[in-house]
């Protein structure tokens, strides 16, 4: 399932590569990869992000945690923190709740969860 | 293995419009058609959920009174059942009322004719007969390894945006309702009550809502039911939960629900069946399949997104009751609304009624769903939402649960159309009944009637929870809680 995500998000150009995460929230991985800001705080910046899934899920479930280097700067105190490959980084919850189960299975895809979600999120840091 | 057969609202009335016509019409004129089928496997009983109709073509069928089909029709619906991955069934009519028999010919199409090309399918094949009135019968042709073996169906019911509606088997092994039933017979009738008293009715969640809802059954003479609910009774559940007192603090909910119910129930022969789970353990799922309605008074995400998907997949309606209150910020009651849900096939499901999210599923299974790390604080500063709750808004609630359960199984054909969601704000003192459709991409609906096709994902995942964890039951730790609970009990008893 996490070899598919990373396969949608190159499709779109992006950098994605698979890391495990095994002691995050029973998560069976993440896809990280980096993505430019277009608005907010950001603006112009490339930041790294990655994106945690459980298996078995997606994408009828979409993923709602949202990782970034804890270096980067935000307006959100509600997350956690974790480290892998010797950076930390922070996790915050931000699920699509707004308009994933309406879309239609074609749409269900990182190619819907970055430009509608995920580009909304990162300017709103 | 117990067998029942179940149509779709639109399904049926599809086949009642192309079985009966010519009857309808005034003719003896039988008709029949071939349709597809998917299995829904429970503990105890295999559903067959007529999914799609094979309505003949020109040529296909012959109309003498009688009515014969064309070897190349037959072939085409096999040929359609193999590439579907589903089963065979096929539908006749007979020109009178009621639960329907089989006449010679009859056996000698189906056993002789149709159920050998229809093992090609690797399921039996599933003979139904509509009967002038609408009442439906039908039966299972398994290949014994020697002989096709007939066994037939318990009950055909119709599940749609309008209720249930059962044809039930004659003799159906229930007797007459006793004397203690009468003022409840004498409200709806004997054949209701037949209906009723046939049903094997499911709640899960056993709080303060789902004992008012066990109660009423138990009072009304259902015959049948399942408990699921994996909690325990605590000091903080007494202000509310009907079975509940500081004796009983520490015990199984299902438990303490379940000796009560047997203690009340009216009906002469009356099983109740509790089960220390969530409903998302594999037994509990597979128990929850046996029912004919299923009332869900549960609050977390992922046990709503399971009856969900079993009331589309697997046609099964569940009826589903959720309490909001809100209190201004010193205290005092701000608001109170409880809702009542219908989610059946051609209803809008619960979460197209916005009852929940994929995403709350997710965050529940992950365990940040309750995680202070990343709960945003409440929308509004001006009301808090949380657990707030009273006895009379949960009686309330399950008393209109019950209701709305019963509007679907006794409805009449002069009753008017049957509303899917009830909503009713205290405050106010509205009560809205609406009629809503799911959204046109939901992923729930398109799931009806595709039974075991569809697995649902998270079956038997451990899911983090306040309080006991469900791979807990039945182990030593388990066990140990459990003596724990009984000794804390008998201690207050003594006490007392």
């Amino acid at each position: 399932m996490l070899d598919q995500v990373v396969r949608e998000l190159r499709e779109l150009g992006l950098d994605a590569r698979r890391v495990e995460l095994p002691s995050f929230h029973a998560s069976a991985g993440a896809a990280v990869f980096t993505v430019p800001v277009e608005n907010g705080r950001h603006k112009g910046r490339t930041l790294a992000v990655g994106v945690s899934f459980q298996e078995s899920a997606y994408p009828e479930y979409p993923p709602h945690f949202i990782h970034l280097k804890s270096a980067v700067r935000t307006g959100f105190t509600r997350h956690s923190t974790h480290h892998f490959e010797d950076e930390e980084w922070s996790a915050y919850s931000f699920p699509p709740s707004d308009f994933w189960d309406g879309l239609a299975p074609a749409e269900k895809n990182m190619a819907t969860y970055v430009r509608r979600h995920l580009l909304r999120v990162l300017s709103q840091l | 293995m117990r067998l029942d057969t179940v149509l779709t609202g639109s399904v049926a009335e599809e086949a009642a419009g192309h079985l009966l016509r010519d009857i309808r019409r005034g003719e003896r004129q039988e008709d029949l058609c071939f349709a597809l089928w998917s299995p829904s496997t429970g503990a105890l009983r295999t559903t067959a959920i007529i999914s799609k109709l094979l309505l003949p073509q020109a040529d296909e069928r012959h109309l003498h009174g009688n009515v014969s089909f064309e070897p190349g029709y037959l072939a085409r619906a096999v040929g359609e059942a193999c590439r579907g991955g589903v089963g065979l069934a096929f539908m006749h009519s007979h020109p009178v009322p009621g639960w329907q028999g089989m006449s010679r010919e009859d056996v000698i199409a189906e056993r002789d004719r149709i159920a050998g090309p229809a093992r090609a399918t690797g399921l039996p094949l599933v003979g139904l007969t509509l009967g002038r009135d609408g009442t439906w019968s039908a039966r299972f042709w398994r290949w014994t390894g020697h002989r096709f073996e007939r066994t037939w169906c318990e009950k055909v019911r119709v599940v749609g945006r309008q209720g249930i509606r059962c044809s039930l088997r004659p003799p159906n092994g229930v007797s007459r309702p006793p004397e203690r039933l009468r003022r409840t017979v004498d409200t709806w009738g004997e054949r209701q009550q037949l209906v009723l008293s046939s049903l094997r009715i499911g709640i899960v969640g056993l709080g303060s809502v789902g004992c008012v809802v066990a109660e009423a059954l138990a009072r009304i003479g259902v015959t049948d039911v399942l408990l699921v609910d994996a909690d325990r009774v605590e000091e903080h559940n007494l202000d509310r939960l009907l079975y509940a007192d500081q004796h009983t603090v520490g015990r199984f909910k299902v438990d303490l629900a379940a000796e009560e119910l047997r203690r009340r129930a009216v009906a002469t022969r009356f099983r109740v069946t509790a089960l220390r789970a969530w409903i998302q353990e594999r037994n509990a799922f597979r128990e929850a399949l046996d029912c004919d309605v299923l009332f869900a008074a549960v609050d977390r995400p992922l046990p709503k997104d399971l009856l969900n998907h079993i009331a589309y997949a697997h046609c099964i309606p569940v009826v589903f009751g959720g309490i909001r209150v809100a209190t201004k910020p010193d205290g005092r009651l701000g608001e109170a609304s409880w809702s009542v849900v219908r989610a059946t096939p051609e209803s809008r499901c619960l979460r197209c009624d916005g009852q929940y999210t994929t995403s709350d599923v997710t965050m529940e299974r992950d365990g940040s769903l309750d995680d202070p790390s990343y709960v945003q604080i409440g929308a509004s500063q001006h009301e808090v939402v949380g657990n707030q709750n009273v006895f009379p808004f949960s009686s309330s609630l399950g008393s209109l649960m019950v209701l709305e359960m019963l509007r679907g199984v006794l409805r009449e054909d002069w009753w008017p159309r049957t509303p899917s969601k009830v909503h009713y704000t205290y405050v106010a003192g509205r009560l809205a009944r609406h009629e809503l459709a799911c959204h046109a991409n939901c992923s729930v609906a398109a799931r009806t009637g595709r039974g075991d096709r569809v697995a649902y994902p998270f079956i038997d995942e451990p899911v983090p929870r306040r309080g006991v964890s469900a791979p807990e039951i039945g182990t030593e730790r388990g066990a140990l809680r459990r003596w724990g609970g009984t000794l804390r009990n008998l201690f207050r008893r003594r006490r007392a």
